[in-house]
């Protein structure tokens, strides 16, 4: 019984004593942060390491060891930490040694108490007063807590031993009994003795230091193994010398002799060796580590980028021995980053380009809407200006005294003024935002010259010299936007005059060669003409008779021109040679520059620079002084940039200023005979081709101081001569003699001023005290139209009412008559003139303004197409007061039907109607007119109403003339396009349809 | 005689105050002295044209815009026809307002084409009884002839 439970005690213990304190694996586990035992161990198993890889000079690393701070502090450590475990491994030991050697006094104890009782039960046995009175009551407890269980061991056993208590049997039995358990014991003692020794061996065997150590060791290199056996790292360590004393690859590319013992450069070569090296060597120097991304480019392993983290070894004396070198591949990386820089990149490009693209977007959209303000604008300050124009105009038709007269002149001229300044501003902005279109119309350089300096002479009031020279090789007509080369000139030589208070201004042209901006400027120009080429033709449709008393009109002035200023013109009949030659390259560019000069006060060099801007003048001095709004020159120097040409200025104070341009121009043949000519040339001179075309000199020179006073405050005489004031007399370049300017021809403005007021309202002021004929007063429209519309027909105006006076068959002799006056200069030409405006008086004040008593030209047909009933009534109403009646009719249909019955010499077309606008009449108009027949019409669903009253062959190109309430460009075009002539905006004021119809009705 | 050329006076007087109102521009003078021309009968058959013409415009621009679904192609074509006429008489505000009508139409907004075509309707009955006034003095001074 006490045997099994001794048992019991020692299994006990055995169980629960000794797992707790004893470690497996102490320090294992803290140095290298792993669960050492089990699954880890299993798994290192599970792994074969192939144990060559690492390639170790020993020798170095024992040096290493024994040498390097890091070397001896990792002994020291090891060394310390085997001490610890081995203390506590004694520690442990002698625990267990206790542990046992209690056990043993425990088990003596047991042995005694067991004899003891024993004896105790024997000398129960012997005498049972044994004295245990005083330990009764301890005896029982012990009794309580202890033999409970030996009594029912002891029980049992009891029952074992059969024979008779007390009996000899009995106690033989017992004895036998507790001799088993002695031996059992003994038995026992024996095993916990082997077991002890045991212990003991095993603890021996365990305790080497050095497998220990070496176990550890082993341990980590597995497991470094393990982290690292697929790792793209490198690692190494390099002596003072950088040469390789340790390296560990797992791909190794080299054997380890090849590596050991050598630097990098002498392993490796190509891009990134010798920077490792050099940046290897950096550390070494510095002592401290550092991290650095370096590509290489070697034959051993292609292109790779390692990032390299070098850290310098220290001995123990603190001096660097060598680097610890560390590598890793991160090539793929850094090619993805790479990648990833350049998709940025190009993201950012795109999104660069988006802002681009909106904001072409936006300025583009700013455009339009620029375009459509233009549109409203030009229409909205035109429309009432014209207003108080027409107002002033018709005014004037009614019966003025002569101061009324004279204000009415004023406020006329105040208002073209301004419409000039609004036309310059939105030429401007035309220009600005790309609206501007140009024109290409055939003209005649000399002729524009000339024109420009007559309109300048003719409002001039200083004594200047105005002169005009053409080079001979200047082509006689060119192609270019007619309108505003003149604007351009008009602006130069307005200025030049406005600047010089005496000498001379002048231009001058001659051909270049073609100068260096030419290619670009060439293609700009090109764009620019483009859509304009279409309609020249179209323009310069015009009747001939017309042009032949035109030209007349033109020869006759000329020569009044050439003999009032006898000094020059002496060589007038010259041909220019080269004339011809021009004939035969049609399409040549020919690139002529234009100097406009004068003797003026000159620009200070510092203005020079913004002299071009708008709204820029010299000074503010000057901008008192002289006045303007300073958008002159910005307009010329846009119109001649858009053109292809180029604007400059040399200048000299108080010598004078040339501005000069150089523009390209198409070079078109002369035509002998011309039938078109264009809208100025028109009043060139057919008769005396040889004298006018060609001549290249003119000078325009005010003859007495007398003369050139203007009777009042026109729009382009606002300077008055001092010493001349007082006199009303005309201001003009004329052939009179000093005598003709004072009263007599203050009296004549009476006469004058009808047919004055039928030509062109605007000229009323400035001819209000000229006398004399229309060719002298010519440039005086010329300026005008150039100004405010840029339609010529003033001119025409003239001829119109002088036409019925001097008809074809006389028209000779009258010219004549006149080349005579103005050459004799005699009182004869005023009675002469005083003549013809009698004749032409009377013809405005009745209410047809046709003068056919005088004339048997039959009335021109005129068609007017229009919707608006009330459009249509003041339309009606104004060509009667203009001497014409009309045929109305209310749509594009009813007008083809019209045009089916009768003959039309013009039509004006409304553009928007109901049933058929006016584009798509004029189209089926023209397409008879090509075809001869209606087939296009009937497409449309027109029937033709009646054969057409024509004979088959007359086909004649009806004139058409739009009326738009758009008044820009555009609509003009589509007007063009679709085969209209000319346009007028609405609403249609007295002058514009007058200048429309004296266009066609000379 | 005299009557007449007080009654002149007078109906360019009404004139001068309707252009000092802004109710017209210059170009209704304009087509005032077209009638020396044309008769004396042009202007007094001009203004009822234009009265009536306009009066039925106004009242189709407002029957198309009760429409559910607006026709803006017919506003655009009755706008037309009102500007052309008005700014012919010279009738400038009902002109300018034409033009915000305009844009009303362009940008398809019901909303404001009826308010412009209020405004319009508004300037035109201001007109309209001035346009009496200058047509009883016209009548007058035909009768006179």
């Amino acid at each position: 019984m006490v045997c099994n439970m001794e048992t019991d005690l020692i299994e006990d213990m055995d169980i629960e004593g000794l797992p707790s304190m004893w470690p497996e694996d102490i320090g294992s586990d803290k140095q290298f942060n792993v669960e050492r035992p089990g699954g880890g161990q299993d798994m290192l198993e599970e792994v074969t390491i192939p144990e060559d890889q690492t390639i170790v000079d020993f020798k170095r690393l024992l040096e290493l060891t024994n040498y390097t701070d890091k070397g001896s502090s990792q002994m020291a450590y090891l060394v310390k930490h085997w001490e610890y475990r081995q203390s506590n491994a004694v520690r442990l030991l002698r625990e267990e040694l206790d542990n046992l050697s209690r056990q043993r006094q425990e088990s003596e104890l047991k042995k005694l108490e067991i004899l003891e009782e024993h004896r105790f039960e024997e000398e129960g046995y012997g005498g049972d007063k044994r004295p245990i009175s005083i330990m009764d009551e301890l005896s029982d407890m012990w009794k309580d807590v202890c033999p409970r269980k030996n009594d029912v061991v002891f029980q049992s056993k009891r029952v074992e031993v059969d024979a008779e208590y007390d009996t000899v049997e009995y106690w033989k039995q017992r004895a036998l009994d507790l001799e088993k358990m002695l031996e059992a014991s003994g038995q026992r003692e024996q095993a916990l003795m082997e077991k002890l020794n045991e212990s003991v061996t095993n603890l021996e065997k365990q305790s080497s230091p050095v497998e220990e150590l070496s176990q550890i060791l082993k341990r980590a290199d597995n497991f470094l193994h393990f982290v690292l056996q697929n790792a793209p790292v490198v690692m190494g360590h390099q002596d003072k010398e950088l040469r390789y004393r340790f390296i560990y690859n797992h791909f190794p590319s080299l054997h380890e002799e090849d590596i050991l013992g050598k630097t990098d450069v002498e392993i490796f070569s190509g891009a990134g060796v010798k920077e490792s090296q050099d940046f290897k060597r950096e550390v070494l120097e510095k002592g401290l580590p550092a991290k650095r991304e370096i590509t290489f480019e070697t034959e051993l392993f292609g292109s790779k980028t390692f990032l390299i983290y070098v850290e310098p070894v220290f001995s123990k004396s603190g001096e660097t021995i060598g680097v610890n070198y560390m590598g890793m591949d991160v090539t793929d990386q850094v090619r993805k980053r790479e990648k990833m820089a350049k998709l940025r990149e190009e993201i950012a490009v795109q999104k660069a380009k988006e802002t681009e693209l909106n904001k072409t977007i936006h300025i583009t959209e700013e455009t339009m809407r620029a375009k459509q303000m233009l549109a409203t604008m030009s229409h909205e300050i035109r429309s009432p200006l014209t207003g108080v124009v027409s107002m002033a105009e018709i005014l004037s038709n009614t019966k003025l005294d002569r101061e009324q007269r004279q204000l009415l002149g004023v406020m006329i001229s105040s208002g073209d003024l301004v419409l000039q300044l609004i036309n310059d501003i939105l030429d401007l902005s035309k220009v600005e935002s790309g609206v501007m279109k140009l024109e290409a119309a055939k003209f005649r350089p000399r002729e524009v010259v000339k024109h420009v300096l007559q309109t300048a002479a003719a409002s001039l009031q200083k004594i200047l010299m105005l002169e005009g020279d053409i080079a001979d090789d200047v082509p006689i007509e060119v192609i270019g936007d007619v309108l505003r080369i003149r604007q351009i000139l008009t602006n130069l030589i307005s200025n030049a005059i406005k600047f010089t208070p005496e000498g001379k201004v002048g231009i001058k042209l001659y051909v270049v060669p073609e100068p260096p901006f030419a290619k670009e400027g060439l293609k700009q120009k090109s764009k620019a003409y483009q859509s304009a080429t279409d309609a020249v033709k179209e323009e310069k449709h015009q009747p001939k008779s017309q042009t032949a008393s035109d030209q007349n009109g033109f020869h006759d002035k000329k020569h009044g021109e050439g003999y009032q200023d006898h000094k020059h013109d002496d060589d007038p009949g010259t041909p220019v040679s080269h004339g011809n030659s021009m004939d035969e390259d049609l399409e040549a560019t020919v690139w002529i520059r234009c100097d406009v000069y004068d003797t003026g006060i000159g620009i200070p060099e510092n203005a020079l620079p913004t002299l071009f801007r708008k709204y820029m003048q010299v000074s503010a001095d000057h901008a008192r002084k002289y006045g303007g709004t300073g958008l002159g020159l910005a307009i010329c120097k846009q119109l001649v940039e858009l053109m292809g040409g180029r604007l400059t200025v040399t200048s000299k104070v108080h010598c004078g200023s040339t501005f000069t341009f150089i523009l390209p121009y198409q070079v078109s043949p002369i035509e002998e005979n011309s039938d078109d000519p264009d809208d100025l040339s028109d009043m060139a001179d057919q008769d005396s081709v040889t004298d006018d075309v060609t001549a290249g000199f003119f000078q325009f020179q005010p003859r007495t101081l007398g003369s050139l006073f203007s009777s009042n405050g026109t729009s382009r005489s606002k300077k008055l001569l001092p010493n001349s004031i007082g006199f009303a007399s005309a201001h003009k370049v004329n052939g009179f003699s000093e005598t003709s300017y004072s009263f007599p021809s203050n009296n004549r403005q009476k006469e004058t001023a009808p047919l004055e007021d039928a030509c062109s309202v605007a000229e009323v002021a400035e001819t209000l005290s000229e006398p004399e004929s229309s060719f002298s007063h010519s440039p005086e429209p010329e300026n005008e139209t150039e100004v405010s519309r840029g339609k010529q027909c003033h001119v025409e105006t003239t001829s119109w009412f002088q036409n019925p006076a001097t008809e074809s068959t006389s028209h000779s002799e009258a010219n004549r008559e006149m080349i005579q006056t103005s050459k004799t200069n005699e009182p004869q030409k005023i009675c002469e003139m005083q003549e013809k405006p009698d004749r032409i008086s009377q013809s405005p004040s009745s209410s047809s303004a046709e003068v056919p008593e005088t004339k048997p030209k039959p009335k021109p047909k005129i068609l007017l197409v229009e919707d608006n009933k009330i459009n249509v009534m003041v339309a009606k109403s104004m060509m009667k007061q203009l001497g014409h009646s009309i045929d109305v009719v209310n749509n594009g249909v009813e007008a083809v039907h019209a045009v089916q019955c009768q003959n039309y010499d013009l039509i004006l077309m409304d553009v928007c109607m109901p049933v058929m606008d006016g584009l798509k009449a004029t189209r089926l108009i023209r397409s008879f007119e090509d075809t001869g027949n209606w087939d296009a019409a009937a497409e449309a669903g027109i029937e033709q109403a009646m054969p057409s009253s024509g004979s088959s062959n007359h086909f004649k190109r009806i004139p058409i003339i739009a009326m738009t309430a758009n008044a820009l460009s555009e609509s003009a075009e589509e007007c063009f396009a679709n085969g209209m002539d000319s346009f007028v905006s609405k609403p249609v004021t007295f002058q514009k349809l007058k200048e429309c119809l004296e266009q066609y009705f000379p | 005689m005299a009557d007449k050329v007080a009654l002149n006076r007078q109906l360019l007087d009404t004139i001068t105050s309707m252009e000092v109102e802004g109710l017209v521009d210059s170009r209704f003078r304009m087509v005032y002295s077209l009638k020396e021309a044309n008769g004396p009968f042009f202007f007094a058959e001009l203004i009822p044209t234009f009265c009536s013409d306009a009066q039925t415009t106004i009242r189709e621009m407002t029957l198309a815009l009760e429409q559910p679904v607006v026709n803006y192609h017919e506003m655009e074509e009755l706008c037309m026809k009102i500007k052309g006429g008005t700014s012919c008489i010279g009738a400038h505000q009902i002109a300018l307002a034409c033009g915000d009508l305009r844009h009303a139409i362009d940008d398809r907004s019901k909303e404001r084409c009826t308010v412009a075509v209020d405004a319009i309707r508004h300037e035109f009955l201001k007109l309209h009884s001035k346009m009496d006034i200058v047509l009883q003095l016209e009548r007058m001074i035909i009768s006179h002839n």
